[in-house]
């Protein structure tokens, strides 16, 4: 068997006395997508922050291509994240958010323009990139931040609520338009919702999130 | 987003008819009990021209200016990371702790530069070096009031989404952080600048003779000296100086002063990576050690009679003995301050609401004027205006009781309107169109709008104007004044004789004042943040 | 606009005039004097109460500030004074006072009583004198026993290296009784040598503090504040008042005087030019300069009585020094020289 995109084998989170996730494993395919289902509260953005480094592990492993990443840094995971409210950043325009990253990894700024105008255009707003990430609708917020997050060619892409925001027949027309660009670019993805429909649109698989600490103690037996 | 923010120049307000008419009370209040005791005291003795040319004159300005440079730079270093500590983090005691930066800038001066001189090694007692660090000192809470105010609301995640996006903690500092602060950092550099430009009591008491900075020299002109021609050169130079830094530093104390609106929760400690754990708990320790060693240094002091530890001045503080009248002078104390808040709340409420809501634009540059006038003058020349300006008839209030709660008003109303506008501009329009469009006449509008949704900034800011009444020295000590001596004329008055009782009781009375104002911050800590924590 | 504001300030006004004294006859007696004077002005409770009961009139007491902020504000304010009365001119800031035309003459009842040296500092009765006091440097007992050095014995000896790193004293140009340390100076070693005196104290290690409160409570190592210099500029006073607030009490002070170094302190009460009552408040004078409230003094502003008829405590008697000759100065000199000599003490001090 490859190895896998993402494995998440055993992960404990624990807010003081509170426990979040208990006993979690995941495992995706290189390139899989997969959906996780759960209700709000449930601990789906927990997992996804817990994969980003974003929250401490109690126990278990995150390995992302089979490299264990106990002591990574966040900035240094290779992981990309669409957040839920997209926190774009209020101070730079669209192009300068989606090359953020570029800029961190010192991509000269030649080659910068390129892969920000290429992005643009397959998230569907090209010409759009001197805007003021305030002037942007819902939907637009959400596909720059979702290019801003592929810039970088992230190993793995976390997807928390995308689309939240959005009313109902914009938001299963982006689901689409989501599944293709996330496919063009190749990552292995994994993306929490509470929609069902919006899950089966996007991902190749949906698992619910009550589930996974079960599969585990299958496993286990 | 919408409705929030830059909505002042909406023009049909009902407000703007009502912004111009409610000017006139600021006008007169500044007016009245600012410029005209300035231009009464200036008077005495301004000549432009040996003003220029005198090189003595030249190089106090010159030594204030850059003392106040360095000492501001200092102050944001430190201040920084220590608002990053204080207002991004939610852990035990974290209220204490920020209240307890707020206590050397609101203890006087003279007070917190003897408990200072205390604790430094003797080589270093006086001089540049320790005026510089004591200004960092007294003005770090500056720092954390309107810093961390903006990095409150600064939401976590944009932080996290840099993180995912390959920034480390550096690059997020200077990519993400720095942009949404530098505003409030320029503000809070703008005043700390300010308040280190005029020092009084830190430099009497720490710069020592040879390094006069400009409020000394002022004071030692005027009073001492009687040469008026001098103290007015300074002054003016002080007004002209001051008013730059603020006309550069204004834009950014507009974005900055964000306060008092509904922050972002801060991260629980125990959610946040082990080093950032370590670096914060370290950092509250050391920042609460720091903040807590001069009072218990105080503390001692009050125990302290000769060799011995006893009880016996604070004993004596309640008794009949001619020394100290505790009780009295706590309740003078909360008097003045009392009545100068709600001189101050007034008056800061009108002009917050003229520079909000005023449609012409020389309406709010007239309100910002009666904000700025008494940041820049000196309180050595206000001190001395109110005596020259307010002694003949129709005028004669020679001895009133009220000066000094007015004098204290006039110091406080910057920070206190300040405070109010900020809160003001973040109401959204379209709650009082709203109103308006169910019937509500403007002021009815305000009354069931902005009165409500301002209590709690104006609460805060009652107690802000409090805080600045009961350490204020500068202006109190020039004025006259009959009946009870409040706790800050107390411990002036017990550490300028000789006895160790005195002393100790002067140490008594300073502990009572710093645990009062303890208690008064940590009411607007719990009045402004109540529904968060 | 315009028109709103004038009507403001009127309204303004014309509530507060309301409750302004009103001028009447002037032989008329008032109701209540008022007695300007420095902050530390704590004479006893109750201690104007014969004089009400005397007069019918009652005293408020106005403080504002130390001596030097209180004869200011009284420069500013001549001919339309704050109050009637004015104790605490001393006469290193007299001649600025008399200059400005600040008080009417008045003889009080006790002019014969008074010391005649400190009468006669003032002419035509302008001022009447109240108290004197010696600024001198102070020493630390106990410190010059534990190292088996004698004290210094005169300014002189403050140069020798036996006391260098020992002494500090107060900025002149901002503290009273380092003004009076630097006239002593001048008086003893005269125009040509006061300022290489002070090159020598300079080379010798002085500490040179702004105030009083400094100098005394922090660096000074025989008081409260437990510093590391022994010998600091203070009154002659100070070694009572120390046994006298002492906690549990002691018998003997823990600090002395060096006698030779003191410089006087004449300090002057006058009935203000402009108060409604002159003659009145001439009795409030007659009142202060009497034997009463002369016999007050002593043990509550630490100073002499100016009332030669006053017998002094015994704790003052015992502990306070009084110099045979202290070192003195015309006041019309000091107020003449003191711009050029607090330049020249820059120069030669800092």
């Amino acid at each position: 068997m490859t190895t896998p995109g993402l494995e998440v084998d055993h992960v404990n989170v624990a807010f003081g006395d509170t426990s979040v996730l208990v006993n979690v494993s995941l495992r995706l395919e290189r390139g899989e997508i997969v959906a996780v289902l759960g209700p709000s509260g449930s601990g789906k953005s927990t997992l996804l922050r817990a994969i980003a480094g974003l929250v401490e592990i109690g126990s278990g492993t995150v390995r992302v291509d089979g490299v264990d990443m106990r002591g990574v840094a966040t900035h240094r995971r290779g992981v990309g994240f669409v957040f839920q409210n997209n926190q774009l950043f209020p101070h730079l325009d669209v192009a300068a958010n989606v090359g953020y990253g570029l800029r961190i990894a010192r991509v000269p700024s030649a080659q910068r323009n390129v892969r920000v105008t290429e992005l643009l255009s397959l998230v569907g707003l090209p010409n759009h990139g001197a805007r003021d990430v305030a002037t942007l609708s819902g939907g637009e917020a959400a596909r720059v931040a979702l290019a801003r997050s592929l810039a970088t060619s992230p190993r793995v892409l976390l997807l928390d609520e995308p689309l939240s925001g959005l009313d109902h027949d914009l938001r299963y027309a982006l689901a689409d338009d989501l599944r293709r660009v996330i496919r063009a670019a190749g990552s292995t993805t994994l993306v929490v919702t509470h929609d069902p429909v919006e899950a089966e649109r996007i991902a190749d698989r949906v698992v619910r999130l009550v589930d996974l600490a079960a599969e585990l103690s299958s496993d286990g037996q | 987003m919408a409705g929030v923010g830059v909505v002042t120049t909406a023009i049909l307000t009902p407000y703007a008819r009502a912004a111009r008419r409610l000017l006139v009370v600021p006008v007169v209040f500044v007016g009245v009990f600012t410029v005209w005791p300035a231009v009464t005291t200036l008077r005495r003795g301004f000549d432009l021209a040996a003003t220029i040319t005198d090189g003595g004159l030249r190089s106090t300005v010159w030594f204030t200016a850059w003392q106040a440079a360095i000492s501001t730079v200092l102050t944001l270093m430190v201040g920084v990371p220590v608002a990053w500590v204080l207002t991004r983090h939610e852990f035990v005691g974290r209220r204490i702790v920020r209240a307890l930066t707020l206590v050397p800038f609101v203890l006087p001066t003279l007070v917190v530069g003897l408990a200072f001189r205390a604790v430094m090694p003797s080589g270093l007692r006086t001089g540049v070096a320790p005026l510089v660090v004591a200004h960092a000192f007294l003005n770090v809470a500056v720092v954390v009031r309107v810093v961390g105010a903006r990095w409150e609301s600064q939401p976590r995640g944009f932080d996290d989404a840099a993180a995912t996006l390959g920034a480390g903690p550096v690059v997020r500092f200077r990519t993400v952080t720095w942009p949404a602060l530098r505003a409030s950092v320029a503000a809070a550099g703008g005043l700390v600048f300010m308040y280190c430009f005029s020092t009084y009591g830190a430099a009497r008491v720490l710069a020592g003779p040879s390094r006069p900075v400009t409020e000394t020299e002022i004071y030692r002109f005027a009073v001492l000296a009687g040469d008026m021609r001098a103290a007015s050169a300074l002054a003016v130079a002080q007004i002209v100086l001051v008013g730059i830094v603020l006309a550069v530093t204004a834009p950014g104390a507009r974005h900055g002063a964000s306060h008092d609106t509904t922050p972002a929760r801060p991260v629980a400690l125990h959610d946040a990576t082990r080093p950032r754990r370590v670096g914060v708990t370290l950092g509250a320790a050391i920042i609460a050690v720091v903040f807590v060693l001069p009072l218990v240094g105080l503390a001692l002091r009050s125990l302290r009679v000769g060799d011995a530890f006893t009880l016996s001045a604070w004993r004596k503080a309640f008794g009949s003995t001619n020394s100290l009248h505790l009780v009295d002078a706590i309740t003078a104390s909360i008097g003045i301050a009392l009545a100068a808040a709600v001189i101050t709340v007034v008056v800061g409420t009108l002009v917050a609401f003229v520079q909000v809501h005023a449609a012409s634009r020389s309406a709010r540059g007239v309100a910002t004027a009666c904000e700025v006038i008494p940041v820049v003058v000196s309180a050595v020349v206000v001190g001395l205006g109110f005596l020259l300006a307010f002694r003949e008839s129709p005028v004669d209030w020679r001895g009133r009781w009220w000066l000094l709660p007015v004098a204290h008003a006039v110091v406080a109303l910057p920070l206190v309107s300040r405070t109010i506008a900020a809160s003001m501009r973040q109401i959204p329009h379209d709650l009082r169109n709203a109103a308006s469009t169910l019937g509500a006449s403007p002021l009815r509008v305000f009354s069931s709008i902005d009165a409500s949704l301002l209590r709690r900034p104006i609460g805060a800011a009652t107690t802000l104007a409090a805080l600045v009444s009961l350490g204020e020295f500068g202006a109190s000590s020039l004025l006259s004044r009959r009946g009870d001596e409040t706790l800050t004329m107390a411990i002036g008055r017990l550490l300028a004789r000789p006895g160790d009782i005195l002393q100790a009781q002067a140490f008594v009375a300073a502990v009572v004042l710093a645990a009062l104002c303890l208690s008064l911050v940590a009411f607007v800590d719990r009045v402004t943040t109540g529904d968060v924590g | 606009m315009k028109k709103k504001l004038i009507i403001g300030v009127a309204a303004l006004l014309s509530i507060t005039t309301a409750c302004g004294s009103d001028g009447t006859a002037e032989e008329s007696t008032p109701e209540k004097l008022t007695l300007l004077a420095y902050d530390s002005f704590t004479p006893s409770e109750g201690i104007f109460d014969a004089f009400t009961k005397e007069t019918g009139i009652t005293v408020e007491v106005v403080t504002g500030g130390d001596a030097g902020e209180l004869v200011a504000k009284a420069v500013l304010t001549a001919g339309a004074p704050e109050g009637d009365v004015l104790w605490g001119v001393d006469n290193t800031l007299m001649s600025r006072a008399l200059a400005a035309d600040v008080f009417v003459p008045h003889t009080s009842a006790h002019a014969d009583d008074l010391e005649p040296a400190a009468r006669a500092l003032v002419a035509d009765d302008m001022l009447t004198p109240v108290d004197t006091g010696d600024v001198c440097v102070n020493y630390d007992k106990a410190w010059f026993a534990d190292k088996g050095i004698a004290p210094p014995a005169s300014l002189a000896d403050l140069t020798e290296p036996d006391y260098k790193g020992l002494l500090v004293v107060q900025n002149p140009e901002t503290s009273s009784p380092g003004l009076a340390f630097l006239l002593a100076t001048i008086a003893e070693f005269g125009d040509d040598g006061w300022e290489s005196f002070w090159s020598s104290l300079r080379e010798n290690d002085v500490k040179i503090v702004d105030g009083w409160t400094e100098a005394y409570t922090v660096e000074f190592s025989g008081s409260s504040g437990k510093g590391n210099r022994p010998l600091v500029v203070s009154y002659a006073s100070s070694p009572p008042a120390e046994v006298v607030y002492s906690d549990p009490p002691v018998t003997e002070p823990p600090t002395g005087v060096v006698e030779s170094t003191c410089f006087r302190q004449v300090e002057f009460a006058g009935v203000l030019r402009g108060s409604e009552y002159p003659r009145a408040a001439g009795q409030l004078v007659d009142y202060l300069s009497g034997p009463t409230f002369q016999a007050d003094l002593p043990l509550t502003l630490f100073v002499n009585p100016a009332n030669t008829t006053v017998e002094l405590p015994q704790v003052f008697t015992d502990f306070a020094a009084t110099p045979a000759t202290p070192l003195t100065m015309d006041p019309a000199t000091i107020e003449e020289n003191r711009t050029a000599w607090l330049e020249a003490w820059r120069a030669s001090a800092l």
